[in-house]
This record gives structure tokens, C-alpha cells and sequence, in this order.
């Protein structure tokens, strides 16, 4: 080549502009390919879950199991036998129209379970000899229906009975439940229904004294019975939507529907309307995405001391189910467990507790999360995941009040002196067993309403 | 009415190809990276999804500035430039344009809480630029000089 | 080659007016130069200083070297003295210039002063001769036949010189004469002029070429009572003198190469102008135009071997239009050209340039200011360039003058050549110079698609654009983008 002709200034200049073009390219295609590995959400630990979709099946195999000891004979006695009778009859209807293909069983029980042919129980409840169980059956044994019931989803298990129980029963009971009914991810209705009584109540006081209640139509002295329905939580709630349909005398604000879930949708980033976010910028880019089912958030913060996340979610209870109470939600409402995430794609716990303030509040049925991020104290830069979800225990949930209002104590039932004082409209240790089933089916499961999973980037 | 020798109608067509030369480059590659550091979407927006639909209006506003810069052709060759440049007319539409840029910018734009005056800086650049690439570098003869700068801008070549 | 254009008379100068503005037109010999010689006696006839002023304007505006455009495109010269008379002191006589008293005082004068008494009366021989021969050509032949010197006087020694030079060097010498044979300076000049030019210093040479006008009457006037000279130009003598003269002329056939022989039977009335002087100023006629179109002719086909005889005819009687016009296709088109160029820049350019040069105007308005002045670091208020301008100025005023004057001074004649409408005043642009006309048909019956004036801007903004060829100035590039502006 000549020196020469290509050597001028023009010809340098051109060249120095080719190279500061493939520089540029390089650059950018660099920049493209350089975004960093993150680890999914559920790396970041145990992720919510829901237990049970809550939806009914097509088809349904009711086992109805009618309580035929001595203390359901009042039910029967009375001048008018509702709504007692009224109730299983309704019940029946259900099946046979809630559902496009349901079949009844129908036994009774004591301390053993009794089939019973044809599939209208409630013909059975009046039936002359019904209650004359032996003496060593007449007691109410609902575990042992508890351990026998079948396990199929379609299997819908209904037992109607005064739940005549005194604490051991309780105990007995409660243990049965959290063999049977709690790891197989049941969920149990219980229906109270007041109805009309004549007839003997034992156990009275501290002597165990039995006496007479005799309502005589009189609703305030009806004495409670009650429906159990255990099975998947879509059967159960569908069977309590029906039922209510058709009865005047119960209602949901007489019924309960423990779970093992606490919402019907779990709450996560994609499902969040997002308030504020004062020095926060979504970006999609941050990362190469993960593969997960679970929805995140990818935010950027800016230069700002104080950034701020608000954003609130649907707040969907389980129909029935115990509601939040939301003074008794401990503090902080939230938790927030935070990580960096390593240049090599791993996380590795990071304590921001100076650094990140969350806080959840039930606003117009909406759940409002509240992230507070002090940039000013956060020195550390790079990518970071946060696992933000609210701290709920058992406590922070609230039973129906008839729980309590239908129930009588143990000890109460010991100090009366007097039988004639002993109110019939209640239910012995009522409290007890549902909030004992409650709090056993919290300890067992953990449900939990969700997560918001975050990735910024300082 | 056509004062011009018809070799000059290709001076319109090589300002719109200018126009949108350096105005759709300077929108989808400079803009980007002016903006994504200072804007801050409104909740619930990401910042991708913000420039894209920044990208779509201002695409818009690129192609009606590239238009004004033909209805200044138009009226230069319309003009025998005998008794004027049309200068006002040219600074006319480019304010006029510009108040139609910005007022669009307000109200089909979605709300940030941070970087407006980047944006409508943007914004700015988006309507004026185009306008100014099509129009003072090749303006039709008789009125060439009229666009501010032009003197300074055809001594480059 | 070489081209000379000798003037003989008032009317000769009134010719070589139009052959400057048909020169300047572009129809000239282009990269030619044309030499101009003036011959009166009379050197402050009206006509003849109006020329002379014109070429000395043509002179200034011509580009120094010529660069192949058709504006001024023939290069004019002249000599000293630009007018040559015969007569170098004050108030001439021919008694005095024949020595007519020392004659008749002397033995052997004393016949040729009777010879002297028997041809010229008392009164032609007293009559002062500053003021022309007073249409006797029997004057006019004696003087001429004394003074003219080839050998001696200038311009002719110089004259001779050059074609002496030029058909040395395998050059072919153009001269061509024009004047009128029914005056007196024209009539006496015509044949003497060639005569003592071949005959003395420069024999018969296959390389010269010799061609002349012959104007015959053409136009009248009427001599007020009470003129005191008896000796002047009587216009009812016109006829006689030029059958006369035509007679004489016959002999002298082998003289000249190419005679054009022009006239017009319905002749122009003009105003007494007096018997001479700076009153003598006739008004153009197209018998002029006719003329210069005649020596550029010449200019172009002279052959020094030919001798033959040219005239022109009209299609219709008493009418001259552009389809009369020799070579039309190529005159029509130019001159249209150059009027409008002249209307162009009288009526747009030089109005704008003294706006300019007096700040009522940004010069942004001017894209052909800013390109052809400014980017030179030329300002119209540079008194060089200022008074360039307006010599500009002024010659496209005394174009558009005598294009007016023609068309107007029609005698009985029909006259389709230019609409004197739109040019009723050149030196004012706003009301003289009326653009409405100028862009419907100026130059009658079309002289190709002609751009109207707007777009004649629209032209030169785009000319001065695209840029002129660096080896020519800006003045002069002004003058080609307006020119061709017009096309």
C-alpha cells in the first residue's frame, strides 16, 4: 500500500469513526448479553400455598350420620319436631339439588355407626326405637365416623348431633380430628340450629344431675343441635350456601367453616395494585427472568434517603371461615426476609432489619402492604430479594360470636348447685371444641394469605 | 403560482427523509438513555412499559413535525419570496407545533412522579428537531436563509 | 478575428447603438472582439454622444476576460480618440480647411480656388462644418478625402497597425461601415472611408473583408420657419440625394464585399433638433436595429471574395413583426432575453440593492445577496461595487429606453416587436415598470416559455444557489445569474 494518498487527516478521521462505531456495538451487544442470573422466588423459602381451590365437585356421596343417643330423644318429643326434623329433611334437598349427581347414605351412631337403607334419613329421627341404643352404645362417638368416613374428594360427611360432650369427649375428639380429618386437608362446617326440645338433659352440675327442658315452642329456650360437614372446602361451602337457602332457621351467622386456608386467593405481586412508590422504578430489565409460578416484583431504587412501596391486594377470607382480627395480629404485621443475590446467581441472607420497615393494614377489604426502604442507612449495592408476607397466628383470628354465646364452660356446668338453673339453650364446652379444632388446624397447616416477592436493585 | 424550477421539488422529499433520519434515531436510541435515569412512572408501571408508550406518541409527534416541515415547504414554493422570507411563518409553525407537542404530551402521556421537565424536554426536542432538519437545510432557494441557523448550518457543506 | 464597426454620421451612431445593445443581447461575435470607430465632424451630435456613453458603459460592465456567457459576451473596444473628426481646431470651415484665401492669393493656387467657387457656393464655403457636412456630401467627400491618414492619424495608423498584424497572422479583418447616404457625414464617408483605405496603407487583402450599411431615408422632420442657415439637411431633398448617391455608389461595387441596403417607405417624423449639435437627437428607429443586425450579419458570414447585395422585405406592407426579422429564431429569443433581464433587474434586483445598502431589509431576504455578495465578503455599500450596480442600472434604463422609443417611433409602420406598456418608465419600478404586462407577452408573439418575474426570483435564488464558476467574479456573476434567470 502507498503512503500517501490514504494517510491525509480525512482518511484518520474516518477511521477513528469506524473504530469508535464497532466500539459502540460491542458495547451495546455486550450490555444485551450481560444481564445477571437471579435465583426464583421459591429459593427464597417455603412459598404459600393453597391447600384447597375451594370448588365444588359435579358429583357428591353424602354420608349422613344421625346422633341416635338418648340426650337427640328431646328432639324428637317435643310438640313440634323443628327444626330438628325439618333440617335433615332440607338437607336431603340439597343433595338432590345442589348437585347434579349425589347419592345419600344414611346411618346412626352412638358408640358404633349404623347403616341405614333408603336414602331419606330423616324418616329415621321419629321412628319409634330409634334412640334405644344399649346402654354401653349410647354414647356420642363422632370419631370414630371421623376415622371411618371415606377419603375420596367426592365424599361429603354430614353428622347431626347435640355434640353432648364433656372435656375428655373434647380431647377424644380434637385428637381425632387431627388424625383424620386435619392431614387430609378437610375442611369442617359446623351449623348450629336451635330447635325444639322435651325431653332429659344429663350431667348437670357438679353431681351430674339430669333434668327436663321442655322449650314448649318457646325459640328462647330451643335447644341447639348441630350439623357437621366435613369434606373438601367447595363441597362444604356449597352444601352451607344451599342449606341456607332453604332454611329460616340457621344462617351463617350461626355456622363456622374452619380450613386449612384462610383466603380463597393468595395474595402476590401480579395480583397487587401498587399505591405508591416514592423512589422505587419498576423495571423489567433488571435480570435475566427466572422461571417461577410465582409472580415478583423488579424494582430499581433511586437516589432518594427514604423510598417508600405501598400496594394493596384483594383480601379474600374463606367463606365462613374465622375472620381477621386485626387487633390481635401481632406486630410487626409483616415479615421481610432479605438476601443478596451473589454475582454467581445464589442468595445469601442479609440482615436489613435497620434498613426495611414493613407494615400491613385491612383498609375497605383490601390488604395495604407497606414497604419502608431508609436508602440512607443501606450501603450495600447490587441486586437483593425480599420475601415480604403477613405474621398471623392464631390469635389473629376471630370465631363467630355464637361459639361463645351457644357455649357453657365446664366450669360453670360444675357450679351449678341447683339443675332447674341450668340453661338448655347451650351447649356444654362448645367453645372449646370449635376453637380447639381451629387452632389445631392453624398449627397443623400454617395457612397464610401470601407473599410479595421483591428483587431490587441498590 | 409555482415560482420554483421543478428540480426543486426533491428538496421536500430529502428534508422529510432528513427529518425523519435524525429524528427517529435520536427518539428510539439517544432519548432512552436521557430518560430511563430520570423518569419515575406512576405506581404500577415499569419503566419499560412507560418509554414504550412514550416511544408511540412521540413517533407520532416525529412524523407531524417531518408534515409541518412540508407545510413550510409548501408555502415557500407557494411564495415568490420576493417580498419576504416567511421567517415569521417558519417561526410560527415551529411554535405553534410546539405547543400542540406539548399539549398532546400532557394529555395522552401517563403521569410520572419524577423527570417531567426531561420529558418535555424530550418532548421539545421531538417536535422542534425533525421540523428543523426538514426545513432549514433544505429549504427551496428563494427562501433558505429564512430558518434560524441556516446561514450557519449550509457553511458545514 | 478581427471586427470593426465604423460609425459615419448621426445616424451611423444611432445604428451602433442598437449594434451595443444586440451585443450585449448575446448576438454579437461572442469571444470576439469588436473594435467601434466614430467618424463626425459634428462630436457633439446628440445621438452620437448618447452612443459614445453607452459603449463607455458597455466597457465598464464587460467582464475582463470573456468567459463564454452570452450577456456582453462580445467584447467592444474602442480607440482614441473614440470620435474622430476631420477637423482638429474650433469652428471649421471649408474655406479655412481647404486654405481657400492662401489658394486665391497664390499663382498656382488661384485654379483650384476658382475650382473651389464653381463646386461649393459662398455659403457652403463660410458654413461652420463642427456641426456635420449639412447634408452636403460634396463637402463631406473633399474633407474626408484630405484628413483621412492611414499612415499618419489615429485612430487610423493604429487601426491599420492592428489589421496589418492580425492578417499576418492568417487572421481574417471584418470592417464594416454604416451610415446614411441621404445626410451628409454618411453619404460622404461611405465611399471615401473604404476607398482610401485600400487604396493606401493596406492594399486589397485577400483577409479583409469590407461590408456597409447604406441607410436610406427613413425618417422626416419638418424645418420650422425662420432657420437661419441656409446650408443644412433639407428632408425633401432625402430622396434626391439618395437616388443620386445610389447612382455614385453603383461604381463602387467592387468596393465592398456586402452591401446592405435599408429604408423605409413610410418614414418616422422626428423633431427639428437644430442643424447639429447635442440637439440633434433622433429618436431610435428599427431601421437601426435592422442595421446592427445587419453588421452582425457581416460579422458572422463576411467572405472577402464575394461582392453582393443585401435587402430586406416585410411579409405585409407597412408592418415589421418578429417573423420579419432576419434570423429570427435566433434574434427573437436573445433580445426577449435580454429585455427581460434588464426589466428584471431594474424592476426587482436594484430596488432590493439599495434597500440593502440602505439597511431597510435584512439581507436574509436576499438568499442571492447572501450567496453571491456576502459569502465573497462583497457589500453593496462598497462604493466600487455600488457605482458597478448602478452603471448596471443604468444601461438596463437606456436598454429599456430605446426598446420603448422603437416600438413608439412607428412612423406609418406597424410595429410588433416589444409592448411599451410595461415599460412606460425604467427609473421607476413601483408605477414604470408595470409587471402585469411584462408577464403576459412582453416581447410579442412569445419568444419561447417565458418565466414570469417571480419566477425569474425564484430562478436567480436557485442559480446563485448551485453557484457560478469560481473563475468568474461576483459582479459578473450577478449579471449571468440574472441573464439566465430569464431563461
Amino acid at each position: 500500500m502507498s503512503a500517501g494518498a490514504n494517510n491525509g487527516p480525512a482518511s484518520k478521521r474516518r477511521e477513528l469513526a469506524i473504530r469508535a462505531g464497532l466500539s459502540i456495538c460491542v458495547c451495546i451487544l455486550l450490555g444485551c448479553s450481560g444481564k445477571p442470573q437471579v435465583p426464583p422466588p421459591e429459593n427464597l423459602g417455603e412459598p404459600p400455598l393453597v391447600f384447597d381451590q375451594g370448588l365444588s365437585t359435579d358429583e357428591v356421596v353424602a354420608n349422613v350420620y344421625l346422633d341416635a343417643t338418648s340426650s337427640m330423644k328431646g328432639f324428637v318429643k317435643a310438640d313440634q319436631i323443628e327444626p330438628y326434623l325439618g333440617t335433615i329433611e332440607k338437607a336431603e334437598q340439597v343433595f338432590a339439588i345442589g348437585w347434579s349427581k349425589a347419592s345419600v347414605h344414611c346411618f346412626k351412631f352412638g358408640a358404633k355407626i349404623v347403616p341405614l337403607p333408603g336414602e331419606s334419613c330423616h324418616l329415621y329421627v321419629f321412628k319409634e326405637g330409634f334412640y334405644n341404643l344399649p346402654k354401653s352404645e349410647d354414647i356420642t362417638r363422632i370419631d370414630e365416623i371421623l376415622e371411618k368416613s371415606p377419603q375420596d374428594a367426592k365424599n361429603l360427611t354430614l353428622v347431626f348431633t347435640d355434640l353432648y360432650q364433656d372435656r375428655a369427649d373434647i380431647g377424644r375428639l380434637l385428637r381425632a380430628f387431627r388424625d383424620s380429618t386435619i392431614p387430609r386437608k378437610l375442611s369442617v362446617g359446623i351449623v348450629g340450629i336451635r330447635s325444639n326440645f322435651r325431653g332429659k338433659i344429663f350431667d348437670i352440675g357438679a353431681r351430674s344431675f339430669s333434668g327436663e327442658w321442655d322449650t314448649k315452642g318457646n325459640r328462647a329456650k330451643f335447644r341447639p343441635f348441630y350439623l357437621f360437614i366435613i369434606g373438601r372446602r367447595g363441597n362444604v361451602s356449597h352444601f352451607m350456601d344451599e342449606l341456607f337457602r332453604r332454611s329460616k332457621d340457621t344462617g351463617p351467622d350461626q355456622a363456622v367453616l374452619l380450613s386449612p386456608d384462610v383466603t380463597a386467593s393468595l395474595v402476590e405481586w401480579s395480583k397487587t395494585k401498587r399505591l405508591i412508590e416514592q423512589g422505587l422504578v419498576e423495571r423489567r430489565s433488571l435480570f435475566q427472568a427466572p422461571k417461577s409460578r410465582f409472580s415478583y416484583g423488579s424494582l430499581q431504587v433511586r437516589g432518594r434517603s427514604t423510598c417508600t412501596l405501598k400496594v394493596e391486594a384483594d383480601y379474600a377470607p374463606v367463606k365462613y371461615a374465622p375472620t381477621l382480627d386485626w387487633n390481635h395480629v401481632p406486630q410487626p404485621r409483616v415479615q421481610v426476609r432479605t438476601f443478596q443475590v451473589t454475582t454467581d446467581g445464589k442468595l445469601q441472607g442479609v440482615d436489613l432489619a435497620r434498613v426495611v420497615d414493613g407494615d400491613l393494614q385491612l383498609q375497605n377489604n383490601k390488604l395495604v402492604f407497606t414497604l419502608t426502604i431508609h436508602s440512607d442507612r443501606w450501603a450495600g449495592r447490587g441486586l437483593y430479594a425480599f420475601d415480604v408476607r403477613p405474621n398471623l397466628e392464631a390469635d389473629s383470628f376471630r370465631l363467630p360470636t355464637w361459639c361463645k354465646g351457644w357455649s357453657v364452660t365446664e366450669e360453670e356446668r360444675l357450679g351449678l348447685k341447683n339443675p332447674a338453673s341450668f340453661d338448655g339453650s347451650k351447649t356444654l364446652n362448645l367453645f372449646e371444641f370449635i376453637s380447639g379444632l381451629w387452632r389445631a388446624m392453624l398449627e397443623s397447616h400454617k395457612p397464610q394469605l401470601g407473599a410479595l416477592y421483591l428483587y431490587l436493585e441498590k | 403560482m409555482f415560482n420554483k424550477p421543478r428540480s426543486s421539488l426533491a428538496l421536500p422529499v430529502i428534508g422529510v427523509l432528513a427529518g425523519l433520519g435524525v429524528g427517529l434515531p435520536v427518539l428510539y436510541f439517544l432519548e432512552p438513555l436521557v430518560l430511563d435515569p430520570v423518569v419515575s412512572p406512576q405506581a404500577g408501571q415499569t419503566i419499560e412499559d412507560w418509554l414504550r408508550e412514550f416511544r408511540q406518541l412521540e413517533t407520532l409527534l416525529v412524523i407531524l413535525s417531518v408534515a409541518v416541515g412540508l407545510l413550510w415547504h409548501a408555502s415557500t414554493f407557494l411564495d415568490a419570496g420576493r417580498s419576504g422570507d416567511l421567517r415569521l411563518v417558519w417561526v410560527g409553525l415551529g411554535i405553534l407545533f410546539l405547543a400542540f407537542a406539548c399539549w398532546m404530551a400532557v394529555r395522552r402521556l401517563p403521569s410520572v412522579q419524577e423527570g417531567s421537565s426531561g420529558i418535555m424536554l424530550c418532548v421539545a426536542v421531538n417536535a422542534l428537531l425533525p421540523y428543523y432538519m426538514a426545513s432549514a437545510a433544505f429549504t427551496v432557494a428563494s427562501h433558505k436563509y429564512a430558518p434560524w441557523g441556516s446561514r450557519a448550518l449550509r457553511k458545514l457543506w | 478575428m478581427k471586427n470593426y464597426a465604423i460609425s459615419i454620421g448621426g445616424s451611423g451612431a444611432r445604428c451602433m447603438e442598437a449594434l451595443v445593445y444586440l451585443c450585449a443581447a448575446g448576438i454579437g461575435p461572442q469571444d470576439q472582439d469588436l473594435t467601434l470607430v466614430f467618424v463626425d465632424p459634428d462630436t457633439n451630435n446628440g445621438n452620437l454622444k448618447a452612443t459614445v456613453e453607452l459603449v463607455k458603459l458597455y466597457e465598464k460592465l464587460q467582464p475582463e476576460k470573456q468567459d463564454g456567457y452570452s450577456y456582453l459576451g462580445t467584447r467592444v473596444t474602442t480607440k482614441e480618440p473614440q470620435i474622430w473628426s476631420p477637423f482638429e481646431g474650433p469652428k471649421p470651415t471649408l474655406k479655412d480647411f481647404f486654405s481657400y484665401e492662401t489658394l486665391r492669393a497664390s499663382e498656382s493656387g488661384r485654379d483650384a480656388a476658382y475650382l473651389m467657387e464653381v463646386l461649393y457656393t459662398h455659403g457652403q464655403r463660410e458654413a461652420t462644418l463642427d456641426v456635420g457636412f449639412r447634408g452636403k456630401p460634396s463637402i463631406g467627400a473633399a474633407v474626408f478625402s484630405e484628413s483621412v491618414n492611414f499612415a499618419q492619424k489615429a485612430p487610423w495608423r493604429q487601426l491599420a497597425e492592428e489589421i496589418a498584424q492580425a492578417v499576418g497572422r492568417g487572421e481574417q479583418a471584418n470592417i464594416f461601415a454604416v451610415g446614411s447616404v441621404f445626410g451628409g457625414t454618411g453619404a460622404a464617408g461611405i465611399p471615401t472611408i473604404p476607398r482610401l483605405m485600400t487604396g493606401e496603407t493596406l492594399a486589397r487583402n485577400p483577409k479583409i473583408a469590407l461590408g456597409c450599411t447604406l441607410l436610406l431615408p427613413y425618417f422626416t422632420y419638418s424645418v420650422p420657419s425662420g432657420v437661419a442657415d441656409e446650408v443644412y439637411a433639407h428632408p425633401d431633398l432625402f430622396m434626391l440625394n439618395s437616388k443620386e448617391a445610389l447612382r455614385y455608389y453603383r461604381s463602387f461595387e467592387e468596393t465592398y464585399n456586402r452591401v446592405y441596403v435599408l429604408g423605409a417607405e413610410s418614414q418616422a417624423g422626428q423633431e427639428w433638433g437644430g442643424v447639429g449639435g447635442e440637439k440633434q437627437r433622433n429618436l431610435p428607429h428599427f431601421i437601426d436595429f435592422l442595421a446592427g443586425l445587419a453588421a452582425l450579419n457581416f460579422f458572422a458570414s463576411a467572405n472577402p471574395t464575394e461582392h453582393r447585395v443585401c435587402i430586406l422585405a416585410v411579409d405585409q406592407k407597412n408592418c415589421l413583426k418578429w417573423t420579419d426579422i432576419p434570423d429570427q429564431d435566433n434574434v427573437h429569443p436573445k433580445v426577449a432575453k435580454f429585455a427581460r433581464s434588464m426589466f428584471f433587474y431594474l424592476k426587482l434586483i436594484w430596488p432590493r440593492l439599495l434597500d440593502i445598502r440602505e439597511g431597510a431589509t435584512g439581507v436574509q431576504r436576499t438568499p442571492w445577496y447572501v450567496d453571491l455578495f456576502e459569502k465573497k465578503k462583497l457589500q453593496v455599500s462598497d462604493s466600487k461595487t455600488y457605482e458597478f450596480l448602478q452603471d448596471q442600472a443604468k444601461f438596463a434604463s437606456l436598454s429599456l429606453r430605446w426598446l420603448r422609443d422603437m416600438q413608439k417611433n412607428q412612423g406609418g409602420f406597424t410595429l410588433e416587436l416589444v409592448n411599451s406598456l410595461a415599460i412606460e418608465d425604467p427609473d421607476d419600478p413601483k408605477s414604470g415598470l408595470k409587471e402585469s404586462v411584462f408577464d403576459k407577452e412582453f416581447m410579442f408573439q412569445g419568444a419561447g416559455k417565458a418565466p414570469k418575474l417571480s419566477r425569474m426570483w425564484g430562478n436567480l435564488c436557485c442559480i446563485a444557489d448551485k453557484g457560478l464558476p469560481p473563475t468568474i467574479g461576483t459582479l459578473r456573476a450577478l449579471q449571468v445569474g440574472i441573464y439566465e434567470s430569464c431563461s
